[in-house]
């Protein structure tokens, strides 16, 4: 398969699938920056505030850098990419509210932020080359993320009253990150390239990636390791999935 | 996580090759791998080509202010 630059060049189910993606990415980004920045002077540590303003500043340059690939995408419409108020964004549920302790910050950190690492890492060696210039340089600076997600995950787990919050918090939003990467059947974007596996797959290296960490924390009953995989001990919620906007929207099922 | 469990990073860093490592200033940190973040979170007013942090308790003193 050649490299595409232009996203007319696809046909109309994957180009929509690509739009749907930028935009389900661009707009977590954004959203996940705001809820950063809310604990810029409100972190444990004066260092911690300076890492969630400088996080903030990240997320929400990424999504700046995104959102302005959609305006060649014939089917969005343009006040979209040109950042013009919306009433729904495409952003993981559960950042819908502001994270209410720092143990939510940090869940969310590493589950979320290392959710939409483990897409773009994905999309290194993307056909749609817009999308592969950028998701290499977004990745150069979310290498610090999950280091401080990591860090502060720890730190939590080993502190009795912070790890029950902290094990609670990964309960709610582990469900919204596995979904995020979609169900196997939509997986349009692995077909064509755009990304170098299915929704499967992306399951599979974001739960390697997190599942040790997660073993070692009140979290652990959360995940099992089976043949050399971690895997998810519970149903995903996925009655409440919008394929589209990649939302699994809050409440019960 | 009471600042007592941090430690005190020094933070040396240079943007040219042909520059040594200087001083550019500290991190409290509990840890190697946070003391990374912060230091490359609270100093990254440059485009360094390298950045290190060392623990204030590793470092060896020759000569101590009178």
């Amino acid at each position: 398969m050649t490299d595409i630059a232009d996203p007319r060049e696809f046909p109309d189910a994957p180009r929509r699938a690509l739009a749907d993606f930028i935009l389900a990415l661009a707009d977590t980004k954004r959203i996940l920056g705001i809820r950063y920045a809310e604990w810029c002077d409100g972190a444990p540590t004066l260092e911690a505030s300076v890492a969630a303003s400088a996080m903030a500043q990240d997320e929400l340059g990424h999504s700046r850098a995104l959102l302005p690939l959609l305006k060649d995408f014939p089917d969005v419409d343009p006040s979209i990419p040109d950042e013009a108020p919306r009433e729904k964004y495409s952003a993981v549920a559960f950042l819908d509210q502001p994270f209410s302790t720092w143990p939510t910050f940090v869940a969310a950190n590493l589950l979320i932020g290392g959710a939409l690492t483990i897409a773009l890492e994905a999309a290194r060696e993307s056909r749609y080359v817009p999308l592969r210039t950028r998701a290499g340089k977004i990745l150069e600076e979310e290498r610090f993320h999950w280091l401080h997600g990591e860090g502060w995950f720890k730190r939590l787990a080993a502190d009795g009253k912070a790890s029950i919050e902290l094990a609670a918090r990964v309960d709610e939003i582990l469900p919204h990150a596995l979904c995020w990467f979609g169900r196997a059947e939509d997986d349009w974007l692995a077909r064509e390239r755009i990304l170098d596996a299915g929704a499967d797959e992306l399951r599979a290296r974001f739960l390697n990636r997190a599942g040790a960490l997660l073993e070692k924390s009140p979290a652990a009953k959360l995940v099992r390791l089976e043949n050399g995989r971690w895997q998810y001990d519970g149903a995903l919620p996925w009655a409440r999935f919008d394929p589209a906007t990649r939302r699994v929207e809050l409440g019960r099922g | 996580m009471s600042e007592n469990e941090n430690k005190i990073y020094e933070v040396f860093a240079r943007f040219k090759y042909d520059e040594p490592l200087h001083f550019v200033g500290t991190v409290t940190a509990p840890d190697d791998e946070l003391a990374k973040v912060y230091a490359f979170n609270t100093y990254n007013e440059w485009a360094w080509i390298e950045m290190i942090a060392v623990p204030r308790d590793a470092v060896v003193r020759v000569v101590d202010p009178a």
